[in-house]
């Protein structure tokens, strides 16, 4: 029998699911409740009426790309916007815990990012992770917030990932290509960017690198095709762009310097990881070009510090021994164009259809509950029957 | 083809030699634009380069070469058409060369001066279909020398879709048996139309009529690396390798593959396994829209069955997932002469990654699938358990 969920601190969950990529719908007030008016104006984050009279966000006065328009609209809209309706949503779909990423500031934070004024960039990050906390994190320790910082410089994403953690936050969302988001923007390397990542291991908080924060490498639709026709290929196309960047950290060696640095791969989906791992294995060893700046090759490098999130995929036709169960996380995607909303306890068990029951608590539950160090905000009971 | 070895591989790369176009295109009418293998200076050295339309297409090398260049580390490039061995681009050498590696045959794909198809050819329709006949006749000698080539053509692009199937027609009469094309045409050239819309379809009809299947190759001519990655080698390979999946969802989903039920697509270069997650992404989309009601009749993972290839040489994960991909759409690839080719070990390679898989399947992956997929009759030699086609 399922335990019953309780929102109070140290009442017992169930293991049935912690989402690990889920999204909160900022509220149309956030920034400009939090934001002086006097010093920012009209470049705090707001929705307003675009030139064709649909309302939009802008941000320093630029309007915020469609896609990200879109799913906003999405995560804002009835029930699922507020805590309250959210953890109700949760008991009806199966989920225990929700790790929680932004939306209208882009779900890698990009949105933020391209704030060219270094103050303005803090003042809105700083606003985000207050009110992640504040509405979300203290509504229910089922929620685990994922904090912002700003892109550049590098002692201020340190100092904002510390005020940000003392908060309550239990990871850090960035995206894994700065210098598309902003010119100016260090490229992610392990030198340049070793303060942030020493911090993170330090703090043991994961750092998550979400798909689909920059257009550049994802295929463009057809002209011609259907917003719907358009959303189909995205939600395909998307996740499996994230090899992109995936190949980057991994060969790059952005990672590996930081054994302590755990990467979680948002919304990147699981099956063309093993043939990507290997991949990149085949072509350090065969080339020989780089092979001996290679001491750790990069699938050892996946294996012991990433992440990678599956949603409906079928876990025991895609694993391979490159992908190890320990290296799998589940999520319902909320609100992501691949999200299993409303649908996730029959798209579960379809995809963990033949799974053993260990396994599956262990995507479901316990790698999750390792990483973001669950046990420390919700108990965790024994499953009826299970051992 | 006479199968000694019962292995055959589904992407190499044939050389064309230095006068594969001043041979066949008219020096009157086409001057210093013809493609050719020119002196150039670089870094301050004579070099020699194949020049296309006045352009230098390498910086690397005259052509690409590395796994035959005697360097174990494969660092090592031809600077001048005199280092490129014989047994890259000598048809009948290069087969004895095969026959030392246990290779009996190959899908020949195109090499320097083309890295991603026939781009460099995009100048204006005259221009680029003279070009692109000269080297499919230059590529037909290879079947003429031998029935162990494979041989797959170029189409042009800017004369439209009658006269794109028109060049198909006359290569196959000369025994290509698929041809080559970027992923997305648009992408490559923003004056042609989307890769499903209809104004191709003469061409798909005239590969699906005559069995001559859609190949991609590696980037498939697209690049979706952020420039300043180029520098780092490997990097740049993977990228190449992880571009086709973002195109085979519209392939599956457009209506297309509905349309020219019989028309096959090959992802060559480009792995394997990632075609399971293609797969069930695209059939979950496909549920969940209803999108069988906006004209993809067939769910996305029958018409991979039913159309989509791919090949594998040092992965595992694909071949772990070949019953959900199906074991007769997975095929062997050598990649010779490029540096990341099996050759001259591709056995040991096999034995490897085909660990744990029956010899019923290991003769399918080997070489029964690329034959059946490219229409080439094979009868083995004695001794050899293999299908004959």
């Amino acid at each position: 029998m399922p335990i019953t969920i309780e929102d109070a601190p140290g009442r017992p969950v169930s293991y049935r699911m912690a989402s690990v990529d889920d999204h909160a719908g900022e509220p149309a007030t956030l920034w400009t409740d939090r934001l002086s008016a006097d010093r920012w104006g009209d470049r705090i984050p707001a929705l307003r009426r675009d030139s064709d009279g649909t309302r939009r966000w802008f941000v320093d006065g630029q309007p915020v790309p469609l896609p990200v328009q879109e799913r906003w609209q999405e995560a804002a809209a009835g029930e699922l916007s507020s805590p309250a309706g959210r953890l109700r949503a949760m008991d009806a779909q199966g989920v225990d815990v929700s790790v929680l990423y932004p939306t209208a500031a882009g779900p890698a934070g990009q949105v933020l990012g391209r704030i060219t004024d270094p103050e303005l960039e803090l003042a809105c990050v700083r606003a985000y992770n207050d009110w992640l906390v504040e509405e979300w994190a203290a509504a229910s320790p089922r929620f685990v917030p994922l904090c912002l910082v700003p892109l550049h410089p590098v002692e201020a994403a340190v100092a904002e990932l510390e005020r940000a953690v003392g908060m309550g936050h239990r990871g850090l969302v960035y995206p894994a290509l700065p210098t598309l988001v902003r010119a100016d923007a260090p490229e992610l390397t392990a030198q340049g960017h070793a303060a942030l990542w020493q911090a993170c291991a330090a703090l043991d908080i994961p750092v998550s690198f979400h798909s689909g924060a920059a257009a550049e490498i994802v295929a463009p639709v057809p002209g011609a095709a259907s917003p719907g026709y358009a959303a189909a290929l995205e939600a395909i196309n998307e996740p499996v762009s994230s090899a992109l960047f995936v190949a980057h950290l991994l060969l790059a060696q952005v990672l590996a310097p930081h054994p302590g640095l755990k990467a979680v791969f948002g919304e990147n989906s699981l099956g063309w990881m093993g043939f990507a791992l290997e991949t990149m294995d085949y072509l350090v060893s065969v080339d020989r070009l780089n092979i001996d700046t290679y001491p750790v090759m990069p699938s050892e490098v996946f294996a012991r510090q990433c992440f990678c999130v599956g949603s409906y995929e079928h876990l025991a036709e895609v694993t391979t021994d490159a992908v190890p169960l320990r290296s799998v996380l589940w999520s319902t995607s909320h609100p992501g164009p691949g999200s299993t909303w409303p649908d996730t306890p029959v798209t579960v068990a379809n995809a963990l259809a033949g799974v053993a029951e260990p396994a599956r608590r262990r995507v479901l539950w316990e790698n999750a509950a390792q990483l973001y160090r669950l046990a420390e905000v919700v108990a965790v009971a024994t499953p009826a029957g299970g051992g | 083809m006479l199968l000694r070895h019962g292995l055959v591989s589904a992407d190499s790369h044939a050389c064309v030699t230095p006068d594969a176009f001043t041979a066949r295109m008219s020096r009157q009418r086409w001057g210093d634009r013809i493609p050719q293998v020119r002196e150039v200076e670089q870094d301050g050295r004579l070099v020699e380069r194949w020049v296309v339309d006045g352009r230098v297409m390498s910086t690397r090398c005259v052509v690409n070469c590395a796994a035959v260049m005697g360097d174990p580390l494969r660092r090592t490039f031809a600077q001048r058409w005199e280092e490129v061995p014989r047994i890259a681009y000598d048809p009948l050498a290069r087969l004895a060369a095969l026959d030392s590696d246990g290779v009996d045959g190959e899908v020949l794909f195109f090499n320097d001066p083309l890295d991603s198809i026939s781009l460099p050819f995009l100048a204006d329709a005259e221009y680029e279909l003279a070009c692109v006949q000269a080297y499919n006749d230059a590529l037909a000698e290879w079947r003429r020398a031998s029935d162990h080539y494979i041989p797959l053509a170029l189409v042009p692009y800017l004369g439209g879709g009658e006269a794109a199937a028109a060049e198909v027609r006359r290569a196959h009469e000369q025994g290509h048996r698929g041809v080559v094309m970027v992923a997305e045409p648009s992408m490559a050239d923003p004056r042609l139309p989307h890769f499903t819309d209809p104004a191709w379809d003469p061409l798909w009809a005239a590969c699906q009529e005559l069995a001559m299947p859609v190949n991609w190759h590696a980037h498939a001519g697209i690049r979706l690396l952020p420039p300043q990655w180029q520098k780092l080698q490997a990097l740049r390979r993977t990228a190449a390798f992880v571009v086709q999946p973002q195109f085979v969802g519209d392939f599956l989903l457009s209506g297309l593959a509905d349309r020219f039920p019989g028309l096959v697509l090959v992802c060559a270069e480009t792995g394997a396994g990632w075609l399971a997650y293609i797969m069930q992404s695209a059939d979950r989309r496909w549920e969940r829209d209803q999108m069988w009601r906006d004209g993809a009749r067939t769910r996305p993972s029958e018409i991979v069955r039913r159309q989509v290839r791919v090949t594998f040489w040092y992965e595992r994960a694909g071949i772990g997932m070949r019953d959900l991909i199906g074991v007769d759409n997975i095929l062997w690839a050598s990649d010779y002469p490029h540096g990341t080719s099996s050759y001259p070990r591709s056995w040991e390679l096999i034995d490897k990654v085909l660990a744990g898989v029956g010899d019923a399947e290991r003769r399918k992956l080997l070489c029964e699938n690329v034959l059946r997929v490219y229409g080439v009759p094979a009868h083995a030699a004695a001794g050899i358990a293999t299908t004959s086609g």
